[in-house]
């Protein structure tokens, strides 16, 4: 089988991109209004991912979205908000059905490291003796699944007016022989190192870097900056959402 | 919540008297209002989400793998969000589910060639549910299978003995697919809980801790095809009347058909 062409001499990617250039973005948030305190809905280019948030509320063994069970009471944090990740992978995101088991290493591993970034950017310490569940649903795959679900928890914490220091955003970037490519689709990913970063707003504060593939190290610098502007830009199209929904939200109430 | 015994006494009294109260002043014979969508998932061969008012969700895609012919033509899973897999509740759906739509697809919809078939993965989400999430599954799954659609084949539909090697090739041009369902109708499967001798459909989950048990029928092609009794309440209390369950068929019969219609609407303006 032919391999398709990841980058072309002219510069362009198998979707038409250029380098700089991160894939369509669609989000919306209180998209559940009646099952959740803030909900949210991410579509990166062809990746979906929902988000529920229940909370802050008591810890409890059946509290809302699920995540916890029985022995969330002894986690009942004295000083800060306690907070609980659950992904839910559809065994129908990806192009061939594959049905993962409830405790799959990687999901787990994904889980913790989003509640391990909510934790710094949540103003926790206003919230003691409480907890958040986030619950996600991944309901297509086609690259950049962390980066979308980290997205997709900012907006729907943000929804659930949970103070926060600022949004968390993230993107990927890749590099592809010399060449930085920013926001990789599925098939850039499985061709070439890349990395995943979020940023705490606009600023240069990295709250999470992961690069789980092997590249030179002068190469490194390069894609965390292309990264870092792709989260700045990701933050200001998630802003715009957040305000026109707060805008229209206020036009109903009439004030 | 659990009830208070105040509550329960109450809520069971306004449901068994005649002409029967229900809590939200609806019909026996009434659904609450729900909020449907059909192929929301492109990358899935068919997909749906159904949202009811009290917050229940579910998402159902659907995806048809080519096989080599003999094994299960359909496998139907669930997660609940919220509980482990092979929790009493799942797997219950899943086989109630997956038996109901493989005894009404007749197996020439799915066959490729004499050696290749689909096999159909249904696969569903419940991400939260108040009320018992049969009916919410199966009417998405219902919802899910009108909008599923499949290549078609390009090769010759050979049925000499040399063609065994040869892998079936598809059309790549995805409007030339063809439905899953052009002159047939998956089944549907309603819950109705029965207190004394009411019957009531899409029960709340107050209404079915206090009714005395619940009935499932399978609705196909304007019949009912199955009947079960379900239990939709915690303790092993479940004694109905006889002529309650011929009730429930003919309340189950005559909102399974509404129900059908509707749904059918709702992939038609899609």
């Amino acid at each position: 089988m032919s391999r398709p062409e990841i980058y072309s001499p002219e510069g362009l990617r198998i979707d038409g991109r250029r380098w700089n250039e991160v894939r369509h973005i669609k989000c919306a948030i209180n998209t559940h209004p009646a099952s959740s305190d803030g909900s949210s809905i991410i579509e990166q280019g062809n990746t979906k991912v929902m988000c529920n948030v229940v909370g802050p509320a008591e810890p409890t063994s059946s509290s809302g979205g699920g995540g916890a069970k029985s022995n969330t009471n002894s986690f009942a944090n004295e000083n800060k908000v306690t907070l609980s990740v659950k992904a839910t992978v559809a065994p129908f995101s990806t192009i061939d059905r594959r049905k993962r088991s409830g405790n799959d290493s990687r999901i787990q591993e994904m889980c913790l490291t989003i509640q391990h970034i909510f934790e710094e950017a949540v103003m926790g310490h206003l919230q003691p003796r409480s907890q958040i569940v986030i619950s996600l649903y991944i309901l297509a795959q086609d690259g950049g699944m962390l980066q979308a679900c980290i997205n997709a928890a900012s907006l729907a914490l943000i929804d659930a007016g949970i103070p926060m220091y600022d949004y968390v955003c993230a993107c990927t970037a890749g590099m592809h022989d010399t060449e930085v490519l920013l926001d990789l689709n599925r098939l850039e990913e499985n061709d070439m190192p890349f990395l995943t970063m979020a940023t705490l707003g606009a600023t240069r504060k990295v709250s999470l870097m992961q690069l789980e593939t092997r590249v030179g190290v002068d190469k490194l610098e390069p894609m965390m900056a292309a990264a870092m502007s792709g989260c700045h830009y990701l933050r200001q199209i998630m802003d715009a959402q957040v305000r026109k929904h707060g805008k229209n939200r206020l036009a109903r109430v009439g004030a | 919540m659990p009830l208070s015994i105040a509550e329960e006494n109450y809520l069971s009294t306004s449901l068994s008297q005649k002409p029967p109260c229900r809590p939200d002043g609806r019909d026996p014979h009434t659904f609450r209002p729900l909020d449907a969508a059909a192929g929301i998932l492109p990358a899935t061969n068919g997909s749906a989400r159904i949202r009811l008012c009290d917050g229940g969700e579910c998402i159902v895609g659907v995806k048809a793998e080519v096989e080599v012919c003999g094994g299960k033509p359909v496998e139907v899973q669930c997660d609940i969000a919220g509980q482990l897999n092979n929790s009493p509740l799942q797997s219950f759906l899943c086989t109630t589910l997956e038996s109901a739509v493989r005894n009404a697809l007749p197996p020439s919809h799915l066959s490729i060639s004499n050696k290749y078939t689909y096999k159909l993965y249904i696969d569903g989400i419940i991400l939260d549910h108040v009320s018992h999430p049969l009916t919410l599954l199966s009417m998405t799954i219902f919802l899910a299978l009108l909008n599923t659609r499949l290549p078609t084949l390009i090769t010759e539909d050979n049925t000499d003995e040399n063609d065994e090697i040869g892998l079936p090739q598809f059309e790549s041009d995805w409007q030339q697919s063809r439905l899953l369902c052009d002159d047939w109708l998956p089944p549907l499967v309603q819950l109705a809980v029965v207190a004394g001798r009411n019957v009531f459909v899409d029960p709340t989950g107050e209404e079915a801790a206090v009714s005395d048990g619940g009935i499932l029928a399978i609705w196909h092609q304007s019949k009912v095809v199955g009947l079960r009794t379900v239990n939709t309440r915690d303790s092993s209390r479940q004694v109905f009347n006889v002529k309650s369950v011929a009730t429930a068929v003919d309340v189950l019969t005559q909102t399974s058909r509404e129900v059908e219609n509707a749904l059918r609407k709702v992939v038609a303006s899609t």
